[in-house]
């Protein structure tokens, strides 16, 4: 099956006046129609940047995409002039983010807002936009849309305004869906509510998710297959159950362990030593190194950067202590799978 | 799996990536202010008028240096210096020195440059020249019949307010060698005046604004520390002196109040007093948040009194805001100053930028350029300068810029 | 709102009356006190004359009175409430509406209502000209200058509207009215007033007549307005230009501009129809701020242009120490500020939904 979109060694900088930052360095993924791509990482790591990528929406100056290919039903959105790409955003791909509180405009109606993506992308008159815009908003899940529709943002709870931006995100029907951190912002309750619509939703309309969190719990719930992402690299891509139950990257394995448990009584949460490094200074070699309880001295992880090899069928990882590692084929990660329906990975 | 766990990064920060070894701040925040070559330039200028503010009387003077008058040396430059020329001077470079050779000790360098100030006042009162009439032809009715086998003239042979009543017209020449930016309505030289105006500039900067600072820390201070009523009240006084337009407030006070022998010295209580309200809020939100830190309520509950609380302790980490606006400020009352002796309402006969400028329209409607140009010209650069600095020290405390 | 704006109205009382109690303490504290000029005005008038004339105006204007009841006592003549006092200054009957009188000008001997009258237009006019082409300028050059942010042109047009703010309106005044309106240089402007000494016998347009064109009411108080206005717009437009600029900077990188364009929108619909609107609202607070400071600056335009607003009649006033002149001033200076502060308030609650006064 064709990926509905597919990263190709994307790099992207930053430059700044100590130099050129790389923040995302040959990141390769795909996401296929209806399947959840979870992209985890810690905050730095790159994963925002590459999503912002994507839609070509990060500021340029001072950030730059080096080289790659970003393509969306086959067509590499970076070639695409400004005019196309505007077309693409909001309709082929939307975004929601992190931070639904700032991520409205207060001066504008919530209805406004959404009226004004319905219209760009939908060739229909102001009122088939504002029922378009009510249609979306009760689909969402917000009582009352038709009242709801003329308040300003600042009138709403940060629950509901996420639940506006769904809405304005998913009123054009994209085939993709970003979000980008959609829940961190939000209550525990909240965001349990905010995950369940959006599986709801993807059920309904048979769209992919590109799902950025820093939550392995919203992985395990939501995601069919996982990218992770350490100091701008992916290190470990499967699905979301061979992760979970056979993680192979340190870095992976110990952030598992980290996850506090149900049950585990008495027993301390593991931690990984040492900090996120700082993208200005990335260590040499393998970047997890510094921090890795693998390491053991070896000059090999200093020195060399292990490439994203597989491992096994549909099982990518980048550790020069895996079994075997220098002899398994570097390819393209990609998986199509989907989690089974109802199901659960513990 | 269970659900709802938590983030991924509770990780243990290593001591080897914690901030480096915390240089004094506000050094940190001074060498960032002044790397713009903008804030350089702006220095420069400043460091310029500060020098030609002490340096006046030994560049601009009518007394020669060094002169041989029938067969006697003597110099009256020097005889000519007054107790304020040789503060000035004093502090100048006994201050400087200190500065260089010991700079971290900053108290025990106040108390010897005091003690330099009283040495030299009491030496000056019994030693120094006895007051008389300054009559500045007499050197030069001298030269003329030939009395003078030696002369030395200072750079600028000049004094301000010599009106060159022994020679035909001078009156409003314009540029020329002799007069190098012409001369004043009573024949002064544009020149002098302008290097001897230095000074005003020097003191609105520092005792006016000083005044307005001391005056809006202490109410905004007060303010922030006690809040509730003395807050309420404060707030209204704030808003009440806020709401008189300050020009109006001054031009009121100055034409109330004309002191005639401590003019200056009133000029810069009326600038200092109408300028305090933005120090005050500053202060006032800084000490609102700051009460309820830690360290001051372990101040309070070690029992130290209130002045030790309130400027020993808080007053260090609530100045930032009043340090970015004092540049401003500074500006502003220079600005003040020039605009109260431009409309007459200023110092009297003593040399000012702003009184120079509002002699261009001369007589019968005669616009004398080199009257508007050149002081216009120094109020503008050394506002300019004061802004520039205060651009510079806004952006180095910026912390969205700062890293 | 409503009850906001009354609120607002009645809190502006107490700030008046602080003001011009302390415009009153600061006239009666100072050497000489109230009237000082007046009462020592007698020139060569012999002893007896002198004391006579000084026993009639302390009578005539109460300043034999304590300060707190001279105070008193005008406060009862501005307010429409109060004692309606006769020529013989002794009390008088309480009336609940009564005309309020802004008193009589010692110096000018005048009353000041009428002096008011014909200044405070003179003052607006050049207000109401000034704050509109101010901001625009503003916006103009704060958007072209954030559109090319970081390149030549948007640093330098941050140096320079720096510099134009530092430049003092006495020097721009000076330079203005001598090189463009002196008859030994450029003769462009006229050198003072406000109209043509002609003026009211002109026709209101510009009209063709016997002789020629003649420029008529409009284009003359135009072209009269031209070198004050400048004095009086290029300082509050280059300090409202970079206020500007930094907004939309801000706001350009804001979320809700992110959003924008993660909809489909294009950067000059992103920046026109959402950034455009929230950067104006710090732009508000400020221009507030600017029109007391344009009274102030009419202090010294008028002083340099011989417009006889306010400007010069607050100079006049506290020349010649002119108690009720002086007070009136403060009232009507300080009224105006409260209004303008008021109004920029309710414009920002109209123009940012977040805020409600309630």
């Amino acid at each position: 099956m064709q990926p509905l979109l597919e990263l190709r060694n994307l790099t992207v900088a930053f430059d700044t006046e100590r130099g050129q930052i790389r923040a995302v360095q040959e990141v390769s993924l795909s996401v296929y129609p209806q399947q959840t791509l979870a992209l985890v990482g810690e905050s730095g790591c790159g994963k925002s940047v590459t999503a912002l990528s994507i839609l070509r929406l990060i500021p340029s100056p001072p950030s730059r995409v080096l080289g790659g290919q970003v393509l969306l039903e086959g067509r590499n959105l970076l070639d695409l002039p400004e005019k196309q790409m505007q077309s693409v955003r909001g309709k082929d791909i939307a975004m929601i983010f992190q931070e639904p509180m700032t991520s409205l405009n207060p001066v504008f109606t919530v209805g406004e807002q959404i009226v004004e993506a319905v219209r760009l992308h939908q060739n229909v008159n102001t009122k088939q936009a504002y029922e378009i815009a009510e249609q979306s908003m009760r689909d969402v899940g917000i009582a009352d849309p038709d009242k709801r529709l003329h308040e300003y943002p600042h009138r709403l709870s940060g629950g509901m305004r996420q639940r506006v931006m769904i809405a304005m995100a998913l009123s054009c029907q994209p085939k993709l869906l970003i979000a980008d951190e959609p829940t961190t912002a939000l209550d525990v309750t909240i965001q349990a509510q905010i995950l369940e619509l959006l599986r709801a939703l993807q059920q309904q309309r048979g769209m992919s998710i590109l799902l950025i969190t820093h939550d392995l719990g919203v992985v395990a719930e939501n995601a069919d297959a996982v990218a992770v992402m350490y100091a701008s690299r992916i290190v470990e891509y499967a699905s979301v159950y061979d992760l979970f139950d056979a993680p192979q990257h340190p870095y992976t394995q110990g952030l598992l362990r980290a996850v506090p448990r149900l049950g585990a009584v008495g027993q301390r949460l593991a931690a990984i030593p040492g900090t996120v490094p700082n993208p200005a200074r990335f260590p040499s070699g393998c970047k997890f190194h510094p921090r890795c309880p693998k390491m053991n001295g070896d000059p090999a992880c200093a020195g060399v950067e292990p490439a994203l090899r597989q491992i096994e069928q549909g099982h990518w990882a980048s550790c020069h202590h895996l079994p075997d590692f220098a002899n398994k084929p570097i390819t393209r990660p990609a998986t199509d799978a989907k989690r089974a329906e109802g199901s659960a990975v513990s | 799996m269970s659900s709802g766990a938590g983030p991924i990064y509770p990780l243990a920060v290593s001591p080897a990536e914690a901030p480096a070894e915390h240089r004094s701040y506000f050094a940190e925040v001074a060498r960032d202010a002044v790397a713009p070559r903008s804030a350089k330039l702006a220095l420069a200028w400043i460091a310029c008028v500060a020098a030609m503010a002490v340096l006046a009387p030994l560049i601009a003077n009518s007394n020669p240096c060094l002169i041989n008058m029938d067969g006697h040396w003597s110099s009256p430059l020097l005889r000519s210096l007054n107790w304020t020329d040789l503060a000035l001077l004093i502090v100048a470079v006994v201050g400087g020195a200190l500065g260089c050779v010991r700079r971290k000790k900053f108290w025990p360098n106040m108390t010897l440059l005091a003690a330099c100030l009283i040495v030299m006042s009491v030496v000056y009162g019994f030693f120094g020249p006895p007051p008389q009439n300054v009559v500045y032809e007499q050197y030069r009715d001298a030269m003329r019949q030939g009395r003078v086998q030696f002369v030395l003239h200072a750079p600028i042979p000049y004094s301000p307010s010599d009106r060159f009543r022994d020679e035909p017209d001078t009156r409003l020449l314009p540029p020329s060698r002799h007069h190098l930016l012409g001369t004043e309505a009573f024949g002064a030289d544009v020149l002098s005046r302008m290097i001897h105006a230095c000074r005003i500039i020097l003191a609105m900067g520092f005792v006016a604004s000083g005044i307005a600072v001391i005056i809006g820390v202490v109410v905004g201070g007060l303010m922030g520390y006690f809040s509730g009523i003395v807050d309420i009240l404060g707030m209204r006084l704030i808003e009440i002196f806020e709401a008189i337009p300050t020009l109006f407030l001054m031009i009121t006070l100055v034409a109330f109040f004309p002191s005639e022998d401590y003019r200056l010295l009133m000029l810069m209580v009326i600038i200092g007093i109408t300028g305090w309200t933005g120090y005050a809020r500053f202060t006032r939100a800084e000490y609102l948040s700051l009460r309820s830190r830690d360290f001051v309520q372990a101040a309070q509950a070690a029992g130290l009194p209130l002045h030790s609380v309130l400027f020993r302790h808080m007053l260090p980490n609530g100045i930032t805001p009043v340090v970015i606006n004092l540049s401003f400020g500074i500006a502003a009352a220079i600005i003040a100053e020039s605009t109260l002796s431009f409309l007459q309402l200023g110092v009297i006969d003593q040399p000012s930028w702003g009184a120079m400028l509002s002699q261009a329209t001369g007589q019968g409607g005669d616009f004398l350029w080199w009257m508007a140009l050149f002081p216009g010209l120094a109020i503008f650069l050394t506002v300019f300068a004061y802004v520039l600095l205060g651009e510079s020290v806004n952006d180095a405390l910026d912390p969205r810029r700062r890293r | 709102m409503t009850n906001y704006i009354i609120r607002r109205i009645l809190l502006m009382f107490p700030t008046l009356l602080g003001m011009t109690l302390v415009t009153f303490l600061i006239m009666g504290l100072s050497p000489g006190g109230v009237g000082g000029t007046l009462l020592n005005a007698q020139g060569t008038m012999k002893a007896e004359a002198a004391k006579a004339q000084r026993e009639y105006l302390e009578r005539r204007f109460g300043l034999n009175k304590p300060l707190i009841v001279q105070y008193v006592r005008w406060l009862n003549e501005i307010s429409p409430v109060g004692f309606e006092t006769g020529s013989d200054q002794n009390g008088g009957t309480f009336r609940w509406l009564k005309t309020p009188d802004l008193g009589y000008s010692f110096s000018k001997g005048r009353p000041v209502a009428s002096m008011v009258a014909e200044a405070l237009p003179i003052t607006l006019l050049l207000n109401v000209v000034t704050l509109p082409i101010t901001i625009l300028i503003a916006l103009a050059a704060g958007i072209f200058a954030a559109r090319r942010k970081g390149g030549v042109i948007d640093v330098a047009s941050g140096t320079v509207l720096l510099a134009l703010w530092s430049i003092p309106t006495i020097w721009a005044g000076v330079m203005l009215i001598g090189f463009l309106a002196n008859r030994n240089y450029l003769y462009w402007f006229p050198t003072g007033g406000l109209h043509d000494t002609l003026a009211d016998s002109m026709s209101f347009l510009p009209m063709h007549g016997p002789g020629g064109w003649y420029r008529g009411w409009l284009l003359d108080t135009c072209w009269h307005l031209a070198l004050p206005v400048i004095c009086l717009t290029y300082g509050g437009f280059a300090f409202l230009a970079r206020l500007t600029r930094g907004a939309i900077l801000d706001n350009l990188a804001s979320d809700y501009a992110r959003t924008a364009r993660a909809k489909g929108l294009d950067e000059r619909t992103t920046l026109f129809r959402h950034v455009f609107r929230n950067s104006l609202l710090p732009l508000i607070t400020f221009s507030a701020g600017i029109l007391p400071a344009l009274l102030s600056g009419a202090v010294v335009v008028e002083y340099i242009f011989s417009i006889h607003g306010m400007g010069l009649l607050i100079l006049d006033g506290v020349r010649a120490r002119d108690r009720e002149l002086v007070l009136d001033e403060a009232l009507v200076v300080g009224f105006v500020g409260l209004v303008s502060y008021l109004l920029a308030d309710i414009l920002y609650a109209v123009a940012d939904p977040r805020v409600s006064y309630e």
